[in-house]
């Protein structure tokens, strides 16, 4: 990867000589996000990154191809896929099965991968030009687990490679910064608060100096809030998602508990910023501060920016920090990212 | 050849990052890098004369990384800048013959190295003077260094390459200005020169115009009871914002055509104008600052200080040109019509709408909305309280424009001209103004200026109902005392809730308008005989029972450093020999209390008092058990609110505090801590009872229920009170005049303060309640 070539623009899509127009794909442990058309985020498509299997009967196969839902089938079983998954698995009482987590490939999950590409096919069509460049966003690598990601990395360019595309990776985070604060020469901090895990990037004029993650992020909550009060963690995505307000008082267990984890979240990110940064030679002296940007479905409650300032106060970073601003669209900024790449690619 | 070299710097870095960081920082200030991750790449650059300069970025840690600049330092000494991460290796670095201005140590700093860089060329520039430790040469480095740390500092700043784009338009417009003209006729060119860097300077320091995104005027704080009725605004500036869609379309007509007709032509700044406005200032031979857009005038409004300058005036177009790029028309207008001034502390067109016709912007007639667009210009000049005939021909001039705009037909202008003119300024009225002022004081103690302007919404404790019913209670209470032939008097009463502290009411005087001094919460008065429970209390603490028996006796107090005698008599005149605890409360027998208070001590008294709540100094002299220290009626019945329950009550004026994000700021939950052992609170609770039931406090059987309390009168009928509870709440009632000269004969607390307690507790809901049989604790 060599972002630090990179030249930002602010030009958006366009397609250009032979190739076909840009897309920018995020592959995320909840969500995979694959960015289009950088004006009205229209053409972008976000899809679970689950699956769901029933058994395999004639009848229920009919229903699926009569509704258009997309899924295969293997050993007898119909894998339902995306967002589909959610809805059956909502109708029909059971959780989805999840290929990835933690930010990374499942190994546990037997079909995962087959799962993931059946995923990302109709999302990611065959290139107009053979060799089209295709970015795709990549993890950083977890503290005290080096290489882990590398696994991940290669899965996918494989698959991209398979598909006719030269395939970029970039940075989860350095996406983040490159989607919101390419007018700023590319400097700042961008986090992704993702399903899986929390990515950071230390940006400085694009280049990604510092980049690690944490293995925590909304799955950790759910998980964590539903053994304390004794809830199924689907519930508590439910509500977490649809109700949690973080800048104002809980008003029951459920939300009590969402707060502490929150603040469990926030408090481990913000001490791990410090440390890493701290640590690092690559973090220059800079007489300016910062700006960090929060992105990932994790930062979507009210409040969390302000939550996240906070935890930050508590801690002692080389940099100062001039504001923490949430993502345009949180859900998007990577993929946004990693389309921008493409579009500077296509136009340097 | 030599001229390509010139700013031209090899970097090499032992990790890319690194590389990078330096590399981009320098090309960044327009140096000319090349990065190579092979060091003999990069020293090839110097030889070949590609390049004049060689950074070098090493890990000291590494042996190998410094034997590499050791073989640099031999053959390249003079073009030779490191960069490490190690300080200590400076001298390392010096003996290896690197010019230590050129070892740069610590953290990476892309600063430092643009500076020293910037040095280098500046030494390459020119041949440096013979002597080069004269001090105007070292001055000269100095600048210079200051200048590359400047020049560094602007090019990381926040390159926004719209500054350049509205630059151009803004030139555009500003050729019409009249001062640029003048400069131009001057014939000064040079002065073009330095316009183009003050501008560019005007230009690099506008507000960050996103701030609008997250704009919130000053807002009121807002008041409310606990059941939600409002009770008060606190606000610097008078203001509600008000969507657009709320504004009637001839108000906004109105504005358009009197402030900047050409609204939804121009793009935020309007040449047209600025040419008019010029050509009447030369007509007129001066000066003036006419011709601001709509645009123009929300940015000088919200971004900029007031003052005239020509700096200003640019920054206002740079502003307007922006705004118009990232809002709407209508948003714009919205934004500008909810923060005009217009006089009489309204901000906004809501706010002037309720100050000037009492109603909502969105019933403004016609004419009313052209008055308000008259104002903003001078809301003093037009006002149509101080010049009504300058307002009327200012308004009728709006609708005038209206007209010609075509916003109106002749038939609507003549029917508007016709239209009166607003006469009575609307204030905004209170209700329960004391307890208003009670909070407002506390608040501002917590918030400080932030009060008035940060659109706080406060619940308060306050019970509209039982608000309704002491304010009542006290007007019932000084029509029996008029009847009586007793005028000039003052009343207070306070209601606290036993289990929270909440003031569930607070009426501090009979006529706010009068005076606002709260008789309830700040006056200090005699408690007189309503002090006795707490001698009491000490008693039954110290092992007293409520059937011990004590002496109704004569006894004489040395007073006043034994100058003075002391012999406290009772309202009887009479002694009554030995009588029960019970009984020498129940009947407020004063000699009986003294020497009661003689067994138990001052000192055990004075700190029950203060246990249980009376935060005034009580002085450690003997009339003070019979209430000669002064107390608020707020902390007296706070301290009965102890006796009732046992437990410490803090009177709580507030519940709940929102803040403009919806968050609640303010939640006090603490639990009042339990201070009284329960059989002492229910000895002073059996004999609070028998004061109502056999005592002074009689005429509360009229509330045929169990309740407690004490009256209380000071010397010659100055106070009369009555403090006293029922399961839920804690009454105080006080009355007397603020001369403190006496309410008048036989006036005391049973017959002066009691009927209005009474009368407040008999609109106190009782559903429940326990209604148990009287006199049965
Ligand atoms: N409105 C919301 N409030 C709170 N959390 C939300 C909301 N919407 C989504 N989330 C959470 O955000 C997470 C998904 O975010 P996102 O799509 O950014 O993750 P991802 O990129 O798939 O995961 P990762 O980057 O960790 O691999 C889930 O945990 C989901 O519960
Ligand atoms: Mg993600």
């Amino acid at each position: 990867m060599a972002p630090g070539s990179m030249t930002t623009r602010r030009k958006t899509a366009r397609s250009s000589g032979g190739g076909g127009p840009s897309i920018g794909l995020d592959i995320g442990t909840a969500n995979i996000v694959a960015y289009r058309n950088g004006q009205s985020e229209k053409g972008t498509q976000m899809e679970a990154n689950a699956f769901f299997t029933v058994p395999s009967m004639p009848n229920t196969r009919k229903i699926l191809e009569d509704k258009a839902v997309r899924f295969f089938e293997k050993d007898e079983r119909l894998h339902i896929l995306g967002n589909a998954a959610e809805e059956f698995a909502n109708i029909l009482g059971g959780t989805t099965r999840r290929p990835m987590e933690d930010g990374l490939v499942n190994l546990k999950e037997d079909d995962g991968i087959q799962v993931i590409q059946a995923i990302l096919d109709p999302m990611v069509p065959e290139p107009a030009q053979k060799g089209q460049p295709l970015w795709f966003s990549v993890p950083g690598d977890p503290l005290d687990r080096n290489g882990a990601v590398l696994f991940n990395e290669s899965i996918f360019k494989t698959y991209l490679k398979g598909r006719g595309y030269t395939p970029r990776p970039i940075n989860e985070a350095m996406a983040v910064v490159v989607s919101e604060l390419s007018d700023q020469h590319a400097t700042g901090i961008g986090i992704s608060m993702g399903g899986g895990m929390c990515n950071i990037c230390f940006s400085y004029l694009s280049i990604p100096a510092v980049t690690y993650s944490i293995q925590k992020g909304g799955d950790f909550i759910d998980q964590t809030v539903g053994r304390s009060v004794g809830e199924p963690a689907t519930k508590i995505k439910a509500i977490k998602e649809q109700e949690l307000d973080l800048s104002v008082a809980p008003r029951n267990n459920i939300e009590h508990g969402l707060h502490a984890a929150y603040d469990d979240l926030f408090a481990s990110l913000a001490e791990s910023l410090a440390r890493v940064l701290r640590g690092s030679d690559n973090v220059p002296r800079l007489n300016q501060a910062l700006p960090i940007v929060l992105s990932g479905g994790t930062v979507l409650p009210p409040g969390s920016r302000e939550r996240f300032a906070a935890c930050l106060g508590e801690v002692d970073l080389p940099v100062r920090v001039a504001k923490v601003v949430q993502a345009r669209n949180p859900l998007y900024a990577t993929a946004k990212g990693a389309y921008m790449m493409a579009v500077a690619e296509d136009e340097s | 050849m030599r001229a390509d070299r010139k700013k031209s710097v090899a970097i090499y870095a032992a990790r890319p990052v690194r590389g990078q960081i330096i590399a981009k920082s320098l090309a960044l200030c327009g140096i000319r890098v090349t990065l190579d991750d092979d060091p003999e790449a990069a020293i090839r650059k110097i030889e070949s004369g590609a390049a004049a300069l060689l950074v070098v970025d090493v890990n000291n840690h590494l042996q190998e990384e410094i034997e590499l600049v050791r073989g640099m330092a031999t053959h390249l000494a003079d073009c030779l800048l490191v960069t490490h991460t190690d300080p200590r290796d400076r001298d390392v670095l010096e003996e290896m013959g690197v010019d230590r201005t050129r070892c740069i140590g610590g953290p990476l700093d892309p600063e430092q190295t643009f500076v020293a860089v910037d040095a280098f060329f500046a030494a390459d520039d020119g041949p440096p003077p013979a002597d080069q430790s004269t001090g105007k040469e070292k001055g000269r480095l100095k600048a210079r260094g200051r200048r590359a740390r400047k020049a560094f500092q602007r090019a990381l700043k926040a390159p926004d390459r719209r500054v350049w784009r509205w630059w151009t338009k803004l030139i555009r417009g500003l050729q019409m200005l009249r001062p640029v003209r003048t400069m131009a006729v001057s014939g000064a060119i040079l002065a073009a020169g330095a316009l183009a860097g003050y501008l560019f300077w005007c230009l690099s320091t506008l507000p960050d115009i996103d701030r609008l995104n997250h704009y919130s005027p000053f807002k009121a704080t807002k008041l409310y009871s606990y059941g939600n009725q409002l009770l008060a605004e606190l606000y610097e500036q008078r203001r509600t914002p008000v969507p657009l869609d709320r504004i009637p379309v001839h108000v906004r007509q109105a504005f358009i055509a009197i402030e900047d007709a050409r609204y939804f032509q121009h793009s935020g700044i309007d040449p047209i104008r600025i040419a008019g406005a010029l050509w009447a200032d030369i007509k007129a031979g001066g000066f003036r600052q006419g011709g601001s857009t709509i645009t123009q005038q929300l940015s000088k409004m919200i971004f900029l200080k007031p003052e005239k300058t020509m700096t200003r005036k640019i920054k206002e177009m740079a502003i307007a040109l922006m705004l118009e790029r990232r809002y709407s028309k209508d948003r714009i207008l919205e934004l500008y019509l909810n923060q005009a001034y217009f006089g009489c502390q309204a901000y906004g067109l809501q706010a002037a709408a309720e100050a000037y016709f009492g109603k909502p912007s969105d019933r403004l007639t016609l004419a009313e909305g052209a008055l308000l667009a008259a104002l903003p210009k001078a809301p003093n000049a037009y006002s149509p309280f101080q010049n009504p005939e300058r307002a009327r021909r200012r308004r009728d001039h709006v609708l005038q424009r209206m007209q010609v705009n075509g916003f109106l037909s002749s038939d609507e202008y003549r029917q508007a001209t016709g239209a009166d003119l607003p006469s009575v300024f609307h204030e905004r009225a209170y209700r329960s103004p004391y307890f208003v002022d009670y909070c407002q004081k506390y608040l501002e103690e917590t918030y400080g200026d932030r009060l008035n302007t940060s659109g706080l919404t406060v619940y308060t404790t306050l019970d509209a109902r039982l608000q309704a019913a002491a304010e009542a209670a006290i007007l019932k209470g000084m029509a029996a005392l008029e009847a009586r032939g007793v005028v000039g008097v003052q009343a207070a009463l306070v209601a606290l809730a036993l289990d929270t502290g909440h003031i569930k009411a607070m009426v501090g005087g009979t006529d706010y308008d009068r005076t606002q001094f709260n008789r309830a919460a700040q006056a200090l008065r005699q408690p007189g005989s309503a002090f006795k429970p707490f001698v009491y209390l000490a008693a039954l603490q110290k092992g007293y029972q409520t059937d011990s028996h004590i002496q109704d006796m004569p006894v004489t107090i040395a007073v006043n450093n034994g100058r003075q005698t002391w012999r406290p008599r009772n309202y009887t005149g009479r002694f009554n020999g030995e009588v029960t605890v019970k009984e020498a409360l129940t009947r407020s027998l004063n000699a009986a209390t003294v020497n009661l208070a003689l067994q138990v001590g001052l000192t055990d008294i004075i700190g029950t008092a203060h246990k249980v709540g009376i935060r005034s100094k009580i002085h450690a002299v003997y009339p003070s058990v019979l209430g000669a220290s002064e107390v608020t009626l707020l902390e007296l019945a706070a301290a009965y609110g102890a006796l009732a329950t046992g437990r410490r009550i803090e009177p709580v004026c507030l519940d709940r505090i929102i803040d403009k994000a919806s968050a609640t700021i303010w939640d006090p939950g603490t639990e009042p801590a339990t201070i009284l052992p329960s059989s002492a609170v229910a000895g002073i609770r059996e004999m609070l009872a028998a004061v109502v039931s056999d005592g002074t406090g009689r005429r509360a059987l009229a509330l045929e229920r169990t309740v407690y309390g004490k009256t209380g009168t000071t010397n010659g009928n100055a106070d009369a009170l009555f403090v006293g509870f029922d399961d839920r709440l804690v009454v105080g009632v006080w009355v007397g005049r603020d001369s403190r000269e006496p309410i008048g004969p036989k006036e005391t607390g049973a017959r002066a303060a009691l009927p209005i307690w009474v009368e407040f507790m008999r609109q106190v809901p009782v559903e429940g309640m326990r209604v148990a049989a009287l006199g049965s604790p």
